[in-house]
């Protein structure tokens, strides 16, 4: 075998390496969107039992308005659309989808204060509903989680680095759990 | 919490083990003590109020029919036990003989001996069956009413066939059922089988059946609603695992738990659907019972809004106590309380009996 033909397979084999990295790149990419848009579906049916919830608790929590109003204001900001490409914006819609989320745990346990709420029929229906949707908010988060880590180990293990500015692919931020569950939330920062 | 199966009065198919204990005569005495049950943990909470209530006032009478059935069994070993030295002694003979007189000997005294031994231990295991059926048949649906609406059955149709879709159920020829407990729990309706699934393997002009699945088959019907299906199975390595995602048509679901992850691959049409299913907590107690079933190969398939689960067994699980001891219902009970807990805790950790709408 002669020096041109050991070239030839030798730049055959890199380059085929090289496609093979950046096809995987652009699939973990895509699937770390389809990720976030299953999480979006699931917010989206989420803020639609919200009006119900609140429907229903406005009737019995006349001290809890202010809390209230604002898991009003927050369900309008997480409907809003954002760039999913821009990391900021994702972040921040993140973080809004977050805030709700205590907000709205803190509605429920307010609940618990008010037995006649508590008991009313509808009520108990709409939390559990919640609930549901909570659990499927709560698996499309770990579905996006585990194709973020993905994407992002392919981006930033090498070769890799290098070929994700040419997919398109930069690192995608994780969703933290334990920023929204543990911090206690101040809906006004947030709602500016 | 963690618990074992095997108690001291285990529960167990009828083993050499049972009928050698025949020969020794105490086991036809009775225990003269007032029999009691006591608690032993979250899954058999109030089970002894209802012990007093719905079975103490059986034991005599069962007791009674155990001696008998004893008796007779013990009786029968006594009298047939030189039939079995003197069928040795020829089935010993006929083999050296035909050592002598073939170059090519066809085991003729190996066969006679696994036959006629065969045919005696089936004659001496009879009364003790028929008495270990009764205790089936009447008691085990006693004990089962204290957790719900069950049914229990010793009589169970072919059936298998309906889950082969699923995926989890191997290529077999012939199948035999036994021991089937239906009912609802918490408004989900509960169906549960042993089962042994045996395929023909065919070498040369020869042909033999070959165990494929020993074990339970449970089916929940799930109150929500699925638009796929989901997979669990038992990790078989790269190769094997790479060859069964592209079999199936089905996606590879990665999932946090790394000893889930270890032990189990999961494949789904939904990878968001997969994780609704698969909450750290169902991971938890998915691990727990296979821990608690001894390792076994534990698979579930969640598919047309039931899931079904197969669990391999070396021994079947829903057989009374040994018939060499006194009668009290107490081991049955614990054993049976134990196994309908594991299951009945799907149903609580997927809160498989909401139905919600969404």
């Amino acid at each position: 075998m002669d020096n041109g033909t050991i070239l030839i397979v030798v730049a055959f084999t890199v380059t085929l390496l090289l496609y093979i990295l950046y096809a995987r790149i652009i699939k973990h990419k895509n699937k770390a969107y389809e990720a976030l848009a299953g999480i979006d579906v699931q917010l989206k049916n989420r803020s639609n039992l919200i009006p119900n919830i609140l429907e229903i608790a406005k009737k019995f929590m006349e001290h809890e308005k202010g809390l209230i109003s604002s898991v009003t204001e927050l369900r309008t900001k997480t409907d809003k659309d954002y760039d999913s490409h821009d990391a900021a914006a994702l972040k921040e819609h993140m973080a809004v989808a977050s805030a709700l989320d205590a907000q709205m745990g803190q509605l429920m346990i307010s609940v618990e204060a008010y037995p006649d709420l508590k008991s009313d029929q509808t009520m108990q229906q709409a939390q559990l509903s919640y609930n549901e949707v909570e659990t499927k908010i709560a698996a499309a988060r770990r579905f996006y989680n585990s194709a973020v880590g993905q994407l992002n180990n392919s981006i930033e293990i090498f070769p890799g680095n290098i070929i994700a500015p040419y997919a398109k692919a930069s690192l995608m931020p994780f969703y933290q759990a334990d920023e929204a569950s543990k911090a206690p939330i101040d809906a006004s920062s947030i709602l500016g | 919490m963690v618990f074992s199966f095997f108690s001291r009065r285990k529960p167990g198919e009828l083993g050499l083990g049972q009928v050698f204990r025949l020969y020794n005569s105490a086991v036809l005495k009775s225990d003269k003590l007032l029999p009691s049950y006591e608690e032993l943990g979250e899954w058999d909470r109030g089970f002894s109020k209802y012990y007093n209530s719905n079975l103490r006032d059986l034991v005599d009478d069962f007791e009674e029919n155990r001696v008998i059935a004893a008796t007779a069994a013990r009786n029968k070993l006594l009298w047939l036990t030189p039939f079995f030295f003197i069928i040795l002694i020829i089935g010993i003979n006929l083999t050296i003989w035909e050592f002598n007189e073939y170059d090519e000997p066809g085991g003729l005294g190996i066969i006679l001996v696994t036959l006629l031994s065969g045919a005696i231990l089936w004659y001496i295991k009879r009364s003790i069956l028929v008495y270990q059926n009764s205790i089936k048949e009447k008691i085990f649906p006693q004990i089962l009413g204290f957790i719900g609406d069950f049914k229990f059955s010793t009589d169970v149709p072919s059936q298998v066939i309906k889950f082969k879709k699923s995926g989890l159920i191997p290529a077999f020829s012939v199948e035999t059922n036994e021991d089937q407990i239906t009912g609802m729990y918490k408004g989900v309706q509960l169906q549960l089988f042993e089962t042994h699934l045996q395929k023909w393997k065919y070498r040369g002009k020869r042909s033999r059946l070959v165990t494929v699945f020993n074990g339970l088959i449970i089916v929940l019907n799930m109150n929500k609603d699925f638009s796929g299906k989901t997979l669990v199975k038992r990790d078989k390595g790269f190769v094997s695992n790479w060859f069964g995602n592209k079999s199936s048509g089905l996606e590879n679901v990665k999932l946090e738990d790394p000893k889930f992850e270890e032990i189990f691959e999961v494949y789904a049409t939904d990878q968001i659907e997969a994780r609704y299913l698969l909450t750290v907590s169902f991971m938890e107690r998915l691990l727990e019972l296979a821990d608690i079933f001894n390792n076994a190969e534990i698979q579930i398939c969640f598919e047309d809004n039931n899931l079904l689960m197969t669990i391999p067994l070396r021994k079947p699980i829903f057989e009374p106590g040994p018939i060499t001891e006194p009668e009290n219902f107490v081991d049955d009970a614990q054993s049976l309380l134990k196994e309908m807990h594991l299951i009945c805790q799907i149903v609580d950790t997927l809160k498989l009996n909401m139905k919600l709408n969404l």
